[in-house]
C-alpha cells in the first residue's frame, strides 16, 4: 500500500457526482482499525493481531439513507461503492487517486499488555491478599479519514486498552486510556475491594436508599440517564427530539457536557465519524435540558441540533448520535464529605452494566458490590445489586456532586448493534432516595 | 481454493520464524442490510473480505489477521502464550447442497418493501402498535481453510435474519417487545408469524397485569425456551469453571434431550466441517436427562474415545475459532402438539416472551426468568399476565421438565438456539 496522500481533491469531484441536488450529502468513509490482544496465560494460543482497512461512501436524500462498505481500499473498490450508492452508472469513470497513510509503521511488540497482568498482580499482593484471576488484554488503535463535497477534516486517531478480568466470583472490565501506574492502582483497588466482597450478603429486598456513585459508576449513570436519553434518536422515538431542550430533569447543579475536543491526547476527536465538527455540547445546563446529542440526519432537518456527534461502530454500519466523552462538572464537596452526608446509605464505586429503556425512560444499573456507609465510617460490605429509576427520577435525586473529577471509561455501548467505547470526567455523585434491589 | 495457492508462501515465511504448524482462513462475502427506524430508511451493502493465520511452534503461538486481500509480506506478531495443535485431515462427511443456498440476496426494493409490510400489518392487527426498529440482514459468504496438516476444506454459507422491536401505549407508558428470526433464505422468514409473535406479546403487555405469587405448573413457549437454554451455554461447556456439567451427571428429567446439530439441513448455520475444518456431527449433549457429552475443544478429550464433533465455531475472520454451538436445541416429541400440553393443565402459567435477558448460574444452581404471558386455568389462558419473575435452582426447573411438545424453532442468539413449548412441574411465580 503507497504511503502518499489523499488527493482529497479528486475524491471530492467523484463523490459530487452521486449527489443529485443541492440537499443530497455524500461522503466517504475511510477506516483502518488494529486490535492486539493479549489473552490470559493460562488461556492457551498466544498474541491476536487484528489489522483491517476498508471505506464506505453514504449518500443521505430526503430521509434515507444508501451505504456501500468494502474490506479493501482502491480505486476499484470507491468505484464500485459509488456505483452501488447512487445507484446508477455514472457520466464520467470515477478511477480517483484512493490510498491511505499508514498510520502505524512501527512494528508492535504488546510488551505493556504483556506487563499489565504481573503488574496488577503484584498489586494485588501488595494487599497482602491472593486470589486467581485470568486477565485478558486488548490495544485498540483506529484511524479515521472522511472525506465530504465540501469538508475534508483532519485525520482522526483513537489509541485506547481494555481490560478483562475473570475471577471465580465474576467478570470485571474496563477501557483504559493507558496503562499507567494510576491504572494500575485503580483496577488493583476494585479487585481487591470485589474479593473482599465475594461472599458479602446479598442485597435483601427493594427498599429506596441514599446512594453515592463513585466515579467509575457515575460514568456509567451519565451515559445511562444523560446521553442516552438526550440522544436524538432515542428521543425521536417518542415525538419531536427539539421538544426535550428547555425541559428540566435535574436540580440546577447538575451540568453535564459531551466534549470529544476535552478528551486525553490519544482519544482527543475535533471532528466525528461524518466529519463534522466536534463540539462542546451542553447536554444539561443548569439541571435543563440544552442541546440533544444529534447527527447529521437528525440536525438536517433542524433549526436547533448541530451534528457533531455522529459515530459508527464500523464502516458496515450507518452514522448514529453518540455521546463520545462526557463530562459532569465539579460541585463544591470533597468526596470524603459528601460520603459522610450519605451515612446509613450505599457506596457503590463500580458498575457493571447499564441499560436505558428508550420508551419507557427507565434506566437500571448493576453493580457486583458496594458498601453500607455507617455513622463512624466502617463500611459494611454488601452483595450484587442494581438501582432502577426512571431518567427523571434518577436525575432529580442528585443531590449533590463531589469536587473532585476522574476521567475513566463508561465501557463498550452496544446501542443499536454498534460497538462503541465511550469515556467521562466525572466525580462521585450524591443520589437521594432511589430504588435498590437485588 | 484461493487459500490453497496462498498457503505454501505463508508456511514458508513463518517456517522461517520456527512455526511449522500453520493454518490459513479465507472468508469472502456479500450483505445487504434494510433498517427502519429513528434514522429512517436505512440500505446498506457491503462487500466482505479477510484472512486469518495461526500459527504454532512447539512453544508459542500467534493469530494474524486482516481484511483484503492477504499481503506479500504480513508482519507477523511475536508468538507466545501455549502452543497450538492443528486438526488433522479427518474423512468427510457425505453433504448435500442445502436447499436454498443458491438463492440471490434480497435488493433494495424487496428488502425495504418486507419491512414496510410487516410495519403494515402490525398496524392492522393491532392498533396503536408501531414498529421502534427492524433490521433484515441477508448475506451469503465462502470460507475456505488450509493447514499444515494436510486440511482442505470450503464451506458457503446463505442465511437471512430479522430483529424487530415495537411498542404500544398503554396508559401513557409505552410498552416495548421484539422478535427475532432467522433462516437461510428470505422466503422461509414467515414474516405472518413474526407479526402476529409481536401482536400477541404487545397485547399481553398492554392487557396484563403483574404475576401474583404462587406456585404452579409453568409452559414455557419456544421463544422463552430458546432465551433460557441459550442463557444455560455455560453449563454445557467443558471447562468454563462456571458451574460446568461433567458427563453422567442428571441435568434433568427423561424428557430432557438436548442437541447440538452443526449438520441440521434446515439450519441457517449448517455446514459439513466447523471453524478449523474438523468434519461436523450432531451431538446428544443431554440425553434423557443425562450429560453424554458437553461442547468441548477435541484438544482435550482422546480421540479413541471421543471423535471430534467440529465444535469450533468462528463466526468472523477477526477471531480465532472458540468452541461453541451452532444449532442448540431441545429435542421436540413429535407425538406432542403444544395445545394438548395447555389444554391439560389445569392451574398454571404460560410464559409466551421473555422481558430481559434470563439470568443462569450453574455455580450457585439458580435461574431467574422474567416474562410475560397468561394464567392459565380448566386448560385455558384466563388473564394476561404483563410481567412474571420465574426464580429458583436451575436443578429443579430442568428436572421438572414433565413434556416437550413438537413445535420447535429456532432463534438467532449468537448461535442458533432453539426450543419446542416445554411444561415445567412447579416453580415459584411472582412479580418483582
Amino acid at each position: 500500500m503507497r504511503t502518499a496522500g489523499l488527493d482529497a481533491a479528486q475524491l471530492g469531484r467523484s463523490l459530487a457526482q452521486v449527489a443529485d441536488g443541492e440537499e443530497d450529502h455524500v461522503d466517504l468513509f475511510l477506516e483502518r482499525l488494529e486490535r492486539h490482544e493479549v489473552p490470559d496465560e493460562e488461556s492457551g494460543p498466544g498474541a491476536i493481531s487484528c489489522r483491517e482497512t476498508g471505506l464506505a461512501v453514504r449518500l443521505l436524500r430526503s430521509g434515507r439513507t444508501w451505504l456501500s462498505a468494502r474490506d479493501r481500499v482502491g480505486p476499484e473498490e470507491l468505484a464500485g461503492a459509488l456505483r452501488q450508492v447512487a445507484r446508477a452508472v455514472p457520466n464520467a469513470a470515477y478511477l480517483p487517486d484512493v490510498a491511505l497513510p499508514d498510520p502505524w509503521l512501527e512494528e508492535y511488540s504488546g510488551s505493556e499488555l504483556i506487563a499489565f497482568p504481573r503488574r496488577v498482580r503484584e498489586g494485588i499482593r501488595r494487599e497482602g491478599v491472593a486470589f486467581p484471576t485470568k486477565m485478558h488484554m486488548a490495544r485498540h488503535r483506529r484511524w479515521v479519514q472522511v472525506v465530504g463535497t465540501r469538508l475534508i477534516p483532519a485525520a482522526q486517531t483513537e489509541d485506547f486498552y481494555s481490560l478483562v478480568v475473570a475471577m471465580p466470583w465474576g467478570s470485571y472490565g474496563a477501557l483504559l486510556a493507558d496503562l499507567g501506574d494510576e491504572a494500575v492502582a485503580t483496577v488493583v483497588k476494585i479487585l481487591v475491594q470485589w474479593f473482599e466482597a465475594r461472599e458479602a450478603p446479598p442485597f435483601a429486598e427493594a427498599r429506596r436508599e441514599r446512594v453515592v456513585l463513585g466515579p467509575a459508576a457515575t460514568a456509567v449513570f451519565l451515559h445511562e440517564a444523560v446521553a442516552h436519553a438526550l440522544e436524538a434518536d432515542t428521543l425521536a422515538l417518542v415525538g419531536s427530539v427539539e421538544a426535550a431542550c428547555g425541559v428540566r430533569l435535574a436540580r440546577e447543579s447538575v451540568d453535564v457536557l459531551d466534549d470529544p475536543t476535552s478528551a486525553p491526547a490519544a482519544l482527543r476527536r475535533d471532528s466525528d465519524d461524518e466529519g463534522m465538527p466536534t463540539i462542546r455540547r451542553w447536554l444539561l445546563k443548569g439541571g435543563e435540558v440544552r442541546e440533544p446529542l444529534a447527527d447529521l440526519v437528525h440536525a438536517e432537518s433542524s433549526l436547533l441540533l448541530s451534528p457533531g456527534a455522529g459515530r459508527r461502530g464500523s464502516r458496515h454500519l450507518a452514522p448514529v448520535p453518540r455521546s463520545y466523552h462526557l463530562e459532569l462538572l465539579p460541585g463544591g464537596a470533597g468526596t470524603e464529605d459528601l460520603v459522610a452526608e450519605a451515612e446509613g446509605g450505599l457506596f457503590l464505586p463500580v458498575a457493571s452494566r447499564g441499560t436505558l429503556d428508550p420508551l419507557s425512560g427507565e434506566v437500571e444499573m448493576a453493580f457486583p458490590f458496594g458498601r453500607r456507609i455507617g455513622a463512624d465510617r466502617e463500611r459494611d460490605l454488601v452483595g450484587p445489586c442494581r438501582l432502577r429509576g426512571t431518567v427523571a427520577e434518577l436525575l432529580s435525586s442528585v443531590e449533590s456532586v463531589a469536587a473532585e473529577t476522574r476521567f475513566s471509561g463508561a465501557g463498550w455501548c452496544g446501542k443499536g448493534g454498534h460497538r462503541l467505547p465511550v469515556w467521562a470526567t466525572c466525580p462521585a455523585l450524591l443520589l437521594e432516595d432511589v430504588e435498590v434491589l437485588e | 481454493m484461493r487459500a490453497e495457492l496462498c498457503f505454501e508462501r505463508v508456511a514458508a515465511a513463518l517456517r522461517r520464524k520456527g512455526l511449522d504448524r500453520v493454518e490459513l482462513y479465507f472468508k469472502q462475502g456479500r450483505s445487504r442490510r434494510f433498517e427502519l427506524g429513528p434514522q429512517g430508511v436505512v440500505s446498506s451493502q457491503a462487500s466482505e473480505e479477510g484472512w486469518a493465520v495461526r500459527a504454532s511452534s512447539e512453544r508459542a503461538s500467534l493469530f494474524a489477521a486482516g481484511s483484503g486481500e492477504l499481503p506479500e509480506r504480513v508482519a507477523w506478531p511475536a508468538a507466545d502464550g501455549f502452543p497450538l495443535t492443528l486438526p488433522v485431515a479427518l474423512p468427510a462427511v457425505a453433504w448435500r447442497e442445502l436447499p436454498g443456498i443458491d438463492a440471490p440476496l434480497l435488493v433494495e426494493s424487496e428488502g425495504i418493501e418486507l419491512l414496510t409490510a410487516l410495519e403494515r400489518r402490525l398496524r392492522e392487527e393491532l392498533s396503536g402498535a408501531t414498529i421502534v426498529r427492524a433490521v433484515l440482514d441477508d448475506g451469503a459468504s465462502v470460507g475456505e481453510i488450509v493447514n499444515s496438516n494436510g486440511v482442505r476444506a470450503s464451506n458457503r454459507c446463505r442465511s437471512v435474519s430479522l430483529h424487530v422491536e415495537a411498542a404500544a401505549l398503554r396508559e401513557g407508558v409505552w410498552v416495548r417487545v421484539a422478535d427475532l428470526a432467522a433462516a437461510r433464505e428470505p422466503g422461509a422468514l414467515r414474516l405472518e408469524r413474526t407479526a402476529s409473535r409481536l401482536t400477541d406479546r404487545l397485547a399481553v403487555r398492554l392487557r396484563g397485569r403483574p404475576a401474583d405469587r404462587d406456585r404452579v405448573p409453568c409452559l414455557l413457549a419456544p421463544p422463552v425456551g430458546a432465551r433460557l437454554l441459550g442463557a444455560m451455554l455455560p453449563v454445557l461447556l467443558a471447562g468454563t469453571g462456571r458451574g460446568g456439567q461433567e458427563t453422567g451427571a442428571v441435568l434433568g428429567s427423561r424428557r430432557l434431550t438436548i442437541v447440538d446439530d452443526p449438520t441440521l439441513a434446515a439450519g441457517p448455520l449448517a455446514a459439513p466441517v466447523d471453524g478449523e475444518g474438523v468434519p461436523t456431527r450432531a451431538v446428544k449433549l443431554v440425553e434423557q436427562g443425562v450429560v453424554r457429552e458437553l461442547l468441548s475443544d477435541w484438544r482435550s478429550s482422546d480421540p479413541e474415545l471421543r471423535r471430534p464433533a467440529g465444535q469450533a465455531r468462528r463466526p468472523s475472520w477477526r477471531e480465532p475459532p472458540r468452541v461453541g454451538p451452532s444449532h442448540l436445541f431441545i429435542e421436540p416429541d413429535p407425538e406432542v402438539a403444544a395445545t394438548s400440553l395447555l389444554a391439560a393443565l389445569p392451574r398454571g402459567f404460560y410464559a409466551v416472551d421473555v422481558l430481559e435477558p434470563p439470568r443462569v448460574d450453574g455455580r450457585s444452581d439458580a435461574f431467574r426468568l422474567v416474562a410475560s404471558g397468561f394464567s392459565v386455568r380448566d386448560g385455558v389462558a384466563e388473564r394476561p399476565v404483563s410481567r412474571a419473575v420465574l426464580a429458583g435452582r436451575l436443578s429443579t426447573l430442568l428436572k421438572g421438565v414433565q413434556e416437550v411438545a413438537r413445535d420447535l424453532s429456532f432463534a438467532p442468539l449468537g448461535a442458533m438456539i432453539g426450543a419446542p413449548s416445554v411444561l415445567v412441574q412447579s416453580l415459584d411465580v411472582g412479580p418483582d
